[in-house]
């Protein structure tokens, strides 16, 4: 068996890998067959998605390497270039199924040709997996200027700039010609990168002093768990897309406001100065993007249940859940302020958004977070990340962030049907926080070495 | 398998891996539930929050919150179990030497001191049933005294799952040795049979190789 094959057999299911196969097999399909359709939404979609993939990618990824590699790869007498391309190439097909979306969604459109759209897929996902690997030893406080700076260039053909790598997906040639070079060069940097492998056995500086401190002291247990969740965001890299340990930070609630605000400002000029329903669904989608990553990654499964459950049983994870709603809902309030401004100045989409966000945004994160604890036991601590342990609880997570960006979708079309989705979420939320589903997270997680 | 521990009591779980010590602890600490068969804490039903509340578990290789500070986790814990004695929490902090440590994140210590903040933690509310996992691991000998020392003052009922039978004699009166899901052998570990003449360590392994 190849390197190549060695390696992604040790990080992907055989399902994920034919799924991609079919998928990929798939939209070529449908691309070859069905009319294009002249939807300039689909294509600036696509752009968007490309861009906030690529940021995230910068912000919460790193490289592909898992710790079992560092205990036991490193020893083996194999050609470190080889290992390196192989992991990269390994790393290629852990994004691939996120540039999917974007290939569907530029495909129905009229600028691009199936080799010209495959060929900016190709260029953009690697430039993905290269930026998330190159600015991986960036301390955060580099990372999120670098992220969101790039995010920006990305997104800017959206706003008629032509001169961006994700112009490609509008049929810009100078678009596919920047995507190629700059995927190029990150990638020299990427596989450079990937070569010294050894210098990821010891990551860990010295001891790091914390910046403000929240006292509990004279709190009780309830009061302390929304404390927990209403001070702080917790940022847990085992969500993210892969990564070589087990990283964690928090935000604290008043920075995050503060970014949601700047945001939802950006998001209340688009909508004045354009018009349309674009501004409002690409709000909302990275409203409930971030907030599912933030609260799905920092809940349930990286709870201390060893303590936490121990002292208080499944009140303890009713509350956490109840929290996390409370949580989501005060970070994404300003989006939600944005959205109603947006209405009451004459922008018809404006209060759609401010439904999604207070009325769907919050409950969708605490559901993503439960669901993320049934489908965490398929990870190992510090291994592996979702997207490569593919099962049907897995496509249960998937499918549920994806009807919630519908349900997002819908509230932007019809307030009135937004209002019955958020509805509907609540009404999930107290499912999910009665006794028998909390004790089947909780067994789920205990069995399988969470606690 | 069906055993008790005296009130005041210390019972060390001896056996190979996969025998069910640490199952047996998480079923007593209420965080898994037994397929069949009746656990209780202090004549309370294991997992019922009259358990809950006088019982301290510690897990083999705990973790605390990463993100939060080593002050952050004990106060969270501490209030989380109703405790109102917060000079109780500072002594704590002062015997297992956690006080310079106190605003460095839990990501960024080491494995040892982190063991240290979980013993506290599991210890925060003067339980008086411990339910200890290798609770020794990864300490250094001044931190393995320190946290005898810190027992035998609390004076809580204890039953420590371990591998490692100097832990076992140091922590336990007696020891309950397991192999497959069952009690194979009860009673004080000067008592082993054979230990005198193959010395302990040989003299259990025989007794868990028989098996039930």
């Amino acid at each position: 068996m190849s390197l190549l094959a060695l390696v992604v057999k040790s990080r992907f299911t055989g399902p994920y890998v034919i799924l991609l196969g079919v998928s990929t097999a798939y939209i070529t399909l449908q691309a070859l067959l069905m009319p294009k359709l002249d939807l300039a939404p689909f294509a600036l979609a696509a752009v968007s998605l490309a861009a906030l993939i690529t940021a995230l990618a910068v912000l919460g990824g790193g490289p592909l390497v898992l710790r079992a590699d560092l205990d036991f790869l490193l020893q083996a007498p194999v050609d470190r270039r080889a290992l390196a391309a192989s992991l990269y190439a390994a790393q290629l097909l852990l994004y691939w199924p996120f540039f999917l979306y974007v290939i569907s969604m530029s495909l129905l459109t009229p600028y691009l040709g199936l080799a010209e759209s495959l060929a900016a897929s190709l260029a953009l996902t690697a430039l993905a997996v290269s930026a998330s690997i190159s600015f991986y030893r960036l301390p955060l406080k580099l990372r999120i200027p670098a992220a969101g700076a790039l995010g920006v260039w990305l997104i800017s053909p959206a706003l008629g700039w032509p001169y961006a790598p994700t112009s490609a997906l509008l049929g810009y040639p100078e678009g596919l010609v920047l995507a190629a070079t700059a995927a190029a060069a990150l990638s020299f940097l990427a596989l450079s990168e990937l070569e010294k492998l050894e210098s990821y056995a010891d990551v860990r500086g010295g001891a790091e002093l914390s910046g403000g401190e929240i006292s509990f002291r004279g709190n009780g247990p309830i009061r302390a768990i929304y404390m927990l969740k209403l001070y702080n965001v917790s940022v847990v890299g085992r969500g993210a897309w892969g990564g070589v340990q087990y990283r964690t930070g928090r935000v604290g609630m008043g920075k995050l406001v503060l970014a949601v605000s700047a945001a939802s400002a950006a998001y209340l000029a688009a909508s004045m100065a354009y018009g349309g329903p674009i501004p409002a669904i690409v709000a909302v989608f990275a409203a409930s993007a971030t907030s599912a990553s933030l609260m799905g990654a920092g809940a349930v499964a990286n709870e201390r249940l060893w303590i936490s459950a121990a002292s208080l049983g499944l009140r303890y994870m009713r509350h956490m859940l109840l929290a996390i709603a409370a949580s989501a809902a005060v970070f994404v309030s300003p989006l939600a302020v944005a959205g109603a401004a947006a209405w009451l100045l004459g922008y018809r989409y404006g209060l759609g958004v401010a439904v999604a966000a207070l009325g769907q945004i919050p409950p969708f994160a605490s559901i993503y977070a439960y669901l993320f604890s049934i489908v965490s036991p398929y990870q190992i601590k510090g291994e592996h990340t979702w997207p490569l342990r593919v099962g049907l609880r897995t496509f249960a997570l998937s499918l549920s962030a994806f009807s919630s960006f519908v349900a997002g979708v819908a509230a932007i079309a019809s307030p009135a049907a937004g209002l019955y989705a958020s509805a509907v979420l609540y009404a999930i939320l107290l499912a999910i926080s009665l006794r028998r589903p909390l004790e089947k997270s909780l067994e789920s997680l205990v069995l399988n070495g969470f606690v | 398998m069906s055993f008790e521990v005296p009130c005041g009591g210390a019972t060390a779980l001896l056996g190979p891996n996969g025998a069910g010590k640490s199952t047996t602890l998480k079923i007593l600490a209420g965080l898994l539930k037994p397929d069949g068969g009746r656990a209780s804490v202090g004549g309370l039903e294991a997992g019922s929050e009259g358990a809950r509340r006088i019982s301290g578990y510690l897990p083999e290789d705990p973790e605390p919150y990463l993100a939060l500070t080593v002050r952050e986790n004990l106060e969270y814990m501490a209030a989380l179990r109703g405790v109102e004695d917060w000079g109780w929490v500072d002594e704590l902090v002062d015997a297992l030497e956690l006080r310079r440590f106190l605003r460095y994140k839990a990501s960024s210590i080491s494995r040892g001191i982190r063991q240290r903040l979980a013993v506290a933690m599991a210890l925060v509310h003067k339980p008086r049933v411990a339910l200890l996992d290798e609770p020794l691991n990864y300490l250094d000998v001044p931190s393995q005294e320190a946290v005898v020392a810190l027992l035998e003052s609390l004076g809580p009922t204890v039953l420590v799952s371990t591998h490692i039978l100097s832990v076992a004699e140091r922590l336990a009166d007696e020891a309950l040795i397991m192999s497959g899901g069952k009690i194979v052998w009860r009673g004080p570990l000067a008592e082993v049979p054979g230990a005198r003449e193959k010395g302990l360590e040989a003299a259990v392994a025989e007794i868990i190789r028989r098996g039930p």
